[in-house]
Parts: structure tokens; C-alpha cells; sequence
């Protein structure tokens, strides 16, 4: 009989079910902020337990004090926001030049071989070694200042980017091309309107690893030779033995190259959305 | 064939050769090509693969220059790809960040003649045609298969090409996506009666579509067969029908038999001659 089947009638959502929804959504990465959070209460139980040396590990909380200390007074007579921001203009600085050059040669390299054959060596020869090894020249050089970091820099996000070009170069669908010149396209228009915009979905990781591995040498030059930026303020307060501002200036640092890489995984998403899917 | 000679000839193959070289030695790709592609004629070259097919395509759209011989479009030499021959591949190329309007006005930017108001017409136009009027904004992404292979060809016509080569445009399609194309190009040819050259190893879709059959055989790469295709085809409904008549399996039997035999083993005008006796 049709009055045995007791249909229900959906209930009410209430603010609960929103929640609830909110958590089943987010699970893994509720699960990686409860991971962070777990470390820090065992950081900050263990300083004040002693499970550790609280000379090496300060608890937490005096890293944080140390922290809002600097940001109320500044570390030797700059602001937090001076020696971040002096660190991230030539990390910009860098990567722009490195960007500008290295587009036009990789299409141009990619497109002709006599070209890539004669950049090769060089190329492939110091992007093997350690950026730090040549910094000593570039100090020589270009002197202690910003000149010799920029440079740095520069040539370390050059071989990512001029690499990732080339490559991308060689990996547009001879198709699409013959498409394009059937339609009538050939030269510059070609060269602008086709080619380019194909390898940009390459060009964007490349630039991504750039970024990457540049942020990882300016920390490393401004420990060598600075006297401003996060780098430097890290191994500076190491040698006062200020172990909490080594601390908060690594999470800083850590912070920021998320923050960075979480950028232009956006831009690559706004830019090549067809790479996305 | 004294009633192809009043109709326009918009392309023409004379005596092409194709080598290339490999290693020491070379290899002789496509030997002695003749070939008149005239209005309103709907080729299906049929051929096994690696008989040329693709090296005769690369000609044809200009990627690739004979070794000897000439080709013509109209009647100006055929030296370098341009609007006049339209070419669709076997995997739609379309360019990922455009949207298929921008896709479908790229060529009729360049093809110059055109002024606004007519691109954005016959964008308009070509969009209808292939039914993607509802997607004009998305990009090649956000579409299927099928659609983007529509979109291709709107693509490809919007220009208005003297010649339209499809390169087995539909090999990577499901079979019932195929189908649908099949009867959608069949239908865009109806109504544009341009030259379309249709290069295909599916021996019922060359029957269903074409109304001139080319086989081709390997080693070198050259015409074996050159027929008008014998259906009839002049009533609506006859994607459904065709199959159903006994002409259609004997052309079918036919054709693959041309496509597979060995040369030598029978001449093509003894072959002609049995094709018309089992017609008849």
C-alpha cells in the first residue's frame, strides 16, 4: 500500500550542516593546519618541561615576543618591513631581468639551433655551479651592494626561464602551426600571436622554478654579504645568540616563499586557464 | 572525362615527385602524382597507411614543396600555405586561449577583404553552421571532442578557401560523434559546394560522403584509381539507406580490394572494367 512508503521530507538545514559541510570540503587541509598546530603546543609544552635546551630552542612564545619586538622597534635601526622589503626588491629586480632576457632568447633559441648551439655551453656550464661559488667575482665586481645580488640573481633565474623557453618551443604541435599559417598567418604575426602564447604555459613554470630557486640564493648572499634583508638579519642575530629572532626570521622566510609560489600559481591560473583543466 | 573539362579546375597536380633524403640513399615518397581537384568535387582519398597519404597532404597545403612537378591553385603556382586551401587535421588544433569566435576570426583577420561588420557576420554565420552559436565565448577546453573538431571546420570555411583539405578529421572521434560529423560536413558541403578532399582509410565513410573516390598505394605513393563514387545520394535520408543497397557492398568490396592489392597482380584498367560489370 501506498501509505506503508513514508517519504521524508528533507530536513531544515541549520547552521550545523553548514559547518559540517565546511569541514568535509576543507578535510586535508584542516588535517595540515591541525598538524601545525599539534608541533607548535609540543614546541612550547617542551620549552616549558625542558624535554629540551631552551638556548637552542626558545619556546615559542618568546620567538613571538621577539618578533613583535622587531616589528615595534625595528633590528638595527630598520624596521621588519625595510629588511623584507629590501630582500623582496631585488628578488623583483632579478626576476625581472632575468624574465626580459631570457623570454626573447629561449624563442630565439628554441626557433633557430645555430643560436641554442652557441648559448649552450655557457648556459649548461654555470647553471651547474653553485650560485655562491661565482658570488665572490660579482662582490669583486659590482662591489657589496645591490648591484652584485641583483646580478646574482639574475643569472640564477636566467637558465629556469631560458631553459623552460627553448623547451617549449620545441613542444608546440607542428599542427597548430601549419593551422595558423593556413590561415594565413606567417612572420611576426606568427611569431606573436601563435608561437608565443603557446609556450607561455611553459615559460610560467619555468618562471615559477625561477622564482623558487632565486629566493633560495638571495637568503643564502644576504648571509654572505649584506647589511640589510631577512638573510642577513638571521645570521646577524645568530651571532648575538638571539635565537629567537633566528626563529621567527626562518618561519618568515618559509612564510614567504609559500606566499610567493601561491601567487603565481595564480597568475598561471588567470593567465593559461587552459592549462588548468 | 569530357564533361570534367567545363567545370572549374581549382587545383592541379602535374607530374609530382617526392623524395626525401634518408641516410646515405633516399626515399621515394610520391611518384608522379597528376591530379585535378575541380568545384564542387567531394574527394575521399582512400589509402592504406604509410602509402603517402600525409606527404601528398603536406603538398597539397603547401608544408611541403615537391622534389618535381608542379601545383597550381587557380591558376597562380601553389608555393607557400595560404587562405585559398583550408585545412582541417585529425586532432583539432585550435588555439587554446582563444575563445571559438576569436578562433573562427583569426583567418578572416588575416585574409584581409573583409570588413568588420562581414568578419563578425560570417563568424556569426559559421558558428551557426557547425551549431556553436551557445559556446561562441568558451574556450577549446571547455568543449568536447566532437565540438571542437566543429568548431575547427567553422574555422577553416569562415575564410572562404577555394579548397578544403580534411586530413581524417574524424579518426580520433567516438563512433557515434563520427556520425554526427559525417552528416554534418556532408551537410556544410551541400551548401557551400566548395572543393573538399577528405583523406580517410574508412572505406564506408568515403562511399557515404564523396562523390569522387581517389585510392592510393604505396611505394612510391601514387593514384591507383580515380572514380566517380556511383551512389545515389540524391534523396534525404540516405545515410540511413545507403547501407541497405547491394551497390554499396560491391563498391565497399571493391575498394578495399583496390586499397590492398599488390601492384601488378591485375592492371586498373582491367579492374574499371570489372567494377562496371559487377554494377551493371
Amino acid at each position: 500500500m501506498a501509505a506503508n512508503i513514508t517519504v521524508q521530507s528533507p530536513k531544515k538545514r541549520d547552521a550545523l550542516d553548514g559547518l559540517r559541510d565546511f569541514i568535509y570540503k576543507h578535510k586535508y587541509k584542516l588535517i595540515s593546519v591541525a598538524a601545525v598546530v599539534v608541533l607548535l603546543i609540543l614546541w612550547e609544552l617542551g620549552s616549558i618541561f625542558g624535554w629540551f635546551n631552551p638556548k637552542f630552542i626558545p619556546p615559542i612564545s618568546s620567538v613571538w615576543s621577539a618578533f613583535t619586538d622587531t616589528l615595534a622597534n625595528g633590528y638595527n635601526g630598520y624596521s621588519l618591513g625595510a629588511h623584507l622589503w629590501a630582500s623582496m626588491r631585488r628578488l623583483l629586480i632579478a626576476i625581472a631581468v632575468a624574465f626580459i632576457i631570457a623570454v626573447p632568447l629561449g624563442l630565439l633559441a628554441g626557433a633557430n639551433k645555430v643560436v641554442h648551439a652557441i648559448l649552450d655551453p655557457f648556459i649548461e656550464f654555470y647553471r651547474a655551479l653553485p650560485p655562491l661559488a661565482y658570488y665572490t667575482l660579482l662582490v669583486l665586481w659590482f662591489g657589496i651592494g645591490d648591484m652584485s645580488k641583483i646580478t646574482l640573481l639574475t643569472l640564477n633565474a636566467f637558465a629556469p626561464i631560458f631553459i623552460s623557453t627553448v623547451f617549449s618551443v620545441e613542444q608546440i604541435p607542428q599542427d597548430r602551426i601549419n593551422g595558423a599559417r593556413s590561415l594565413g598567418s606567417n612572420g611576426v604575426d606568427l611569431f606573436l600571436n601563435v608561437i608565443f602564447p603557446s609556450c607561455l604555459p611553459q615559460i610560467l613554470t619555468g618562471l615559477r622554478t625561477a622564482v623558487g630557486v632565486a629566493y633560495a640564493t638571495m637568503v643564502a648572499a644576504e648571509m654572505v654579504a649584506a647589511v640589510s634583508g631577512i638573510g642577513w638579519l638571521v645570521l646577524d642575530a645568530s651571532k648575538y645568540v638571539r635565537y629567537d629572532i633566528v626563529y621567527y626570521g626562518i618561519i618568515i622566510m618559509g612564510a614567504i616563499a609559500i606566499l610567493i609560489d601561491a601567487v603565481i600559481r595564480l597568475i598561471i591560473k588567470r593567465v593559461t586557464p587552459w592549462t588548468q583543466t | 572525362m569530357s564533361q570534367n573539362e567545363k567545370r572549374q579546375v581549382n587545383m592541379e597536380l602535374n607530374h609530382v615527385e617526392q623524395y626525401f633524403s634518408q641516410g646515405s640513399g633516399s626515399f621515394h615518397a610520391l611518384g608522379d602524382i597528376n591530379l585535378k581537384i575541380y568545384q564542387e568535387d567531394f574527394i575521399c582519398l582512400l589509402g592504406s597507411s604509410g602509402c603517402g597519404k600525409t606527404s601528398l597532404l603536406n603538398i597539397l597545403a603547401g608544408y611541403a614543396h615537391p622534389t618535381s612537378g608542379d601545383v597550381r591553385v587557380g591558376n597562380e603556382p601553389f608555393i607557400k600555405p595560404n587562405p585559398d586551401v583550408g585545412v582541417v587535421f585529425q586532432q583539432a588544433n585550435l588555439f587554446p586561449w582563444m575563445s571559438v569566435r576569436q578562433n573562427i576570426e583569426f583567418g578572416l583577420k588575416r585574409k584581409g577583404g573583409f570588413s568588420r561588420a562581414e568578419r563578425k557576420e560570417r563568424t556569426e554565420y559559421y558558428m551557426d553552421v557547425v551549431g556553436l552559436s551557445k559556446f561562441a565565448d568558451s574556450l577549446p577546453h571547455q568543449l568536447s571532442g566532437g565540438m571542437r573538431q566543429r568548431a575547427t571546420i567553422a574555422r577553416t570555411l569562415a575564410p572562404d578557401p577555394k579548397i578544403v583539405l580534411l586530413d581524417e578529421p574524424f579518426s580520433a572521434l567516438d563512433a557515434l560523434t563520427r556520425e554526427h560529423l559525417q552528416r554534418h560536413i556532408y551537410e556544410i558541403w551541400k551548401k557551400t559546394k566548395k572543393s573538399f578532399l577528405f583523406i580517410t582509410h574508412d572505406v564506408d565513410e568515403a562511399l557515404i560522403l564523396s562523390n569522387r573516390i581517389l585510392v592510393m598505394q604505396p611505394n612510391p605513393g601514387h593514384l591507383t584509381a580515380d572514380l566517380e563514387n556511383p551512389l545515389d545520394k540524391s534523396h534525404t535520408g540516405f545515410f540511413r539507406s545507403i547501407r541497405e543497397t547491394d551497390e554499396f557492398w560491391s563498391m565497399r568490396e571493391y575498394l578495399i580490394d583496390q586499397i590492398t592489392t599488390k601492384e601488378g597482380s591485375s592492371s586498373t584498367g582491367s579492374q574499371l572494367h570489372q567494377l562496371k560489370t559487377v554494377l551493371n
